[in-house]
């Protein structure tokens, strides 16, 4: 009995505090309650960004670590799955492309294309992380940007060598199964503007699309052999 | 007394005038050109002389410069590469110091200064870098940076014969840090020697972009303009919005609901993801329609390519 009294005194207090809050708010400052509720979405939406990047450097972590035991087609499998699940690759590709040369393909060319780019960036994984020196990555900051895109910044730490660290800034954009890796900047460096430049010089040329196709193949092959 | 005064007043003049033209080159050659779909980079102007000097280092460094690198490599023990390596850079920190202080960084050039000191007495001569161990890390700090900092414009970029990728802003960038560099001063043997090192140490990376780039040139160009731009920012992360810049130029792409999942549909995607691509997609498309035209329901997850039209 006391229980429920306590417990129904409870309940009162709250609603009555949150009727209270509420009146306060529309009356005093709306605004400044919206902008702390914004900050706080802010900031959850920034660690779920932030557990994107974490998981999928957990995994280069990982295939580094089993280097020397999976093969490179062991570890196309294993990026492959870890970049579908933490990267837009579509909307990176479409960057890299630029809308103008986007709109003029058919559908059948933005598939191959598609399948083409995914492969090689997989590849590219997968060739380059497969030995492990006790490399690690740490977490240092996130950032929202004016338009509410994150940036998740790290710093890769490698002991041996002569280079000893080098910053990772991943661009995460929402879609609608999430954040997804959009960019990703080592030492400033961006990948998409990079790539845009050679991709979009390549498809300038003669017979643009397929000479793309053509050299991105060659890549893989490369990376394959 | 006389030599070393007027030697200084030499160089510095040097310096001047270069900073002068360095003004006046990238005051005529910076221009938004743009024609339909295809992008001209206005920050190459002379891209026809910069990929035969592309080319010209290249081929030094296949016959030359990294077969020598490779021996150099096979022959020194690590720590002795490590140790090389330490040594010049901190015969560099006396420049970086100096563009701390140009820049009006009066912290980080204390820091310097003090990690100048740890390494050149306990570092014993800087073989050692004891002082990133004590928490002086090391900063990238030259000449160049200092003019972009004071306001001197990038300029063209450049392509320059033995010394690589440079900007306009980057030769008098270049001369006054070979000139604040005591390696500069004590003869060839030892210039060489810094070189091969720095080829060696740069070797992960050339291959890399060997390996990744499907233009060597233009990955090589965008790579070392954005490095240097960040080296000039000091990479703040309130600066990484750039990351997303794209999208005002782009906004429609005529097709935003279009998923990857859709487009995997459309391709023949194989099961591991690395087979070989079919080159003769558009064939095996049609073959595929036709094969759905006389058996309808042969088999549904063949017609599912077919049927998307």
């Amino acid at each position: 009995m006391f229980a429920f009294n306590k417990s129904k005194l409870f309940c009162l207090l709250i609603i009555s505090f949150g009727i209270t809050t509420t009146v306060v708010a529309t009356e005093n400052n709306d605004s400044t309650v919206a902008i702390v509720e914004k900050e706080v979405v802010k900031e959850k939406e920034g660690a779920v960004a932030k557990v994107i990047v974490t998981d999928f450097q957990s995994v280069l972590i990982d295939a580094m670590k089993q280097g020397k035991t999976l093969s490179f087609e062991d570890r196309c499998l294993y990026f492959k799955d870890a970049i579908l699940k933490s990267h837009d690759v579509l909307k990176s590709l479409r960057t890299i492309v630029g809308s103008k040369e986007w709109r003029r393909f058919t559908d059948e060319q933005k598939a191959l294309l598609t399948e083409v780019f995914t492969r090689f960036i997989v590849s590219t994984y997968a060739f380059n992380f497969n030995e492990f020196s006790d490399e690690s990555f740490k977490y240092v900051s996130e950032h929202t940007t004016k338009k509410g895109n994150v940036v998740v910044r790290s710093i890769l730490y490698i002991p041996e060598g002569k280079r000893k660290k080098v910053t990772f800034d991943y661009a995460l954009k929402k879609n609608s199964d999430g954040w997804r890796i959009y960019n990703i900047a080592a030492d400033g460096v961006s990948d998409l503007a990079t790539r845009r430049s050679e991709y979009r010089r390549i498809l300038s040329g003669e017979d643009g699309f397929n000479a793309l196709i053509a050299i991105i193949n060659k890549k893989i092959d490369n990376y394959a052999k | 007394m006389y030599m070393t005064s007027h030697k200084n007043s030499d160089s510095s003049l040097f310096a001047v005038s270069f900073v002068a033209i360095t003004l006046l080159l990238s005051g005529c050659s910076i221009k938004q050109l743009t024609e339909d779909g295809v992008e001209v980079v206005e920050v190459d102007p002379y891209e026809g002389f910069n990929r035969t000097m592309f080319d010209f280092n290249d081929g030094v460094d296949k016959y030359f410069a990294e077969p020598v690198s490779d021996a150099y490599t096979w022959v020194t023990p690590q720590f002795v590469q490590t140790g090389v390596t330490n040594f010049f850079d901190n015969l560099k920190g006396i420049n970086v110091v100096l563009n701390d202080l140009m820049q009006g960084k009066g912290k980080q050039g204390a820091e310097d200064t003090g990690r100048f000191l740890v390494n050149s007495t306990v570092g014993l001569l800087g073989l050692f870098d004891v002082a990133t161990e004590i928490g002086l890390e090391q900063n990238n700090e030259d000449f160049a940076q200092t003019l972009a900092v004071w306001g001197v414009p990038q300029g063209p970029y450049l392509v320059l014969p033995l010394l690589g990728p440079s900007t306009t802003r980057g030769i008098p960038g270049g001369i006054f840090d070979a000139a604040a560099n005591p390696a500069t001063y004590v003869g060839v043997p030892v210039q060489m020697v810094q070189m091969l090192n720095a080829r060696a140490n740069a070797d992960g990376e050339i291959n890399f972009v060997e390996e990744a780039a499907l233009d060597r040139y233009v990955f090589t160009r965008e790579s070392f303009l954005q490095y240097r731009d960040n080296l000039i920012s000091d990479g703040k992360i309130e600066d990484s919005d750039a990351l997303f810049d794209f999208e005002e130029e782009d906004e429609d792409f005529g097709d935003e609901e279009l998923t990857k999942e859709v487009l995997d549909n459309k391709s023949e995607v194989s099961e591991d993801g690395i087979a070989v691509i079919d080159e003769n997609k558009e064939i095996i498309v049609n073959e595929i329609e036709v094969l759905v035209e006389v058996e309808p329901v042969a088999d549904s997850s063949d017609v599912s390519l077919g049927s998307t039209e």
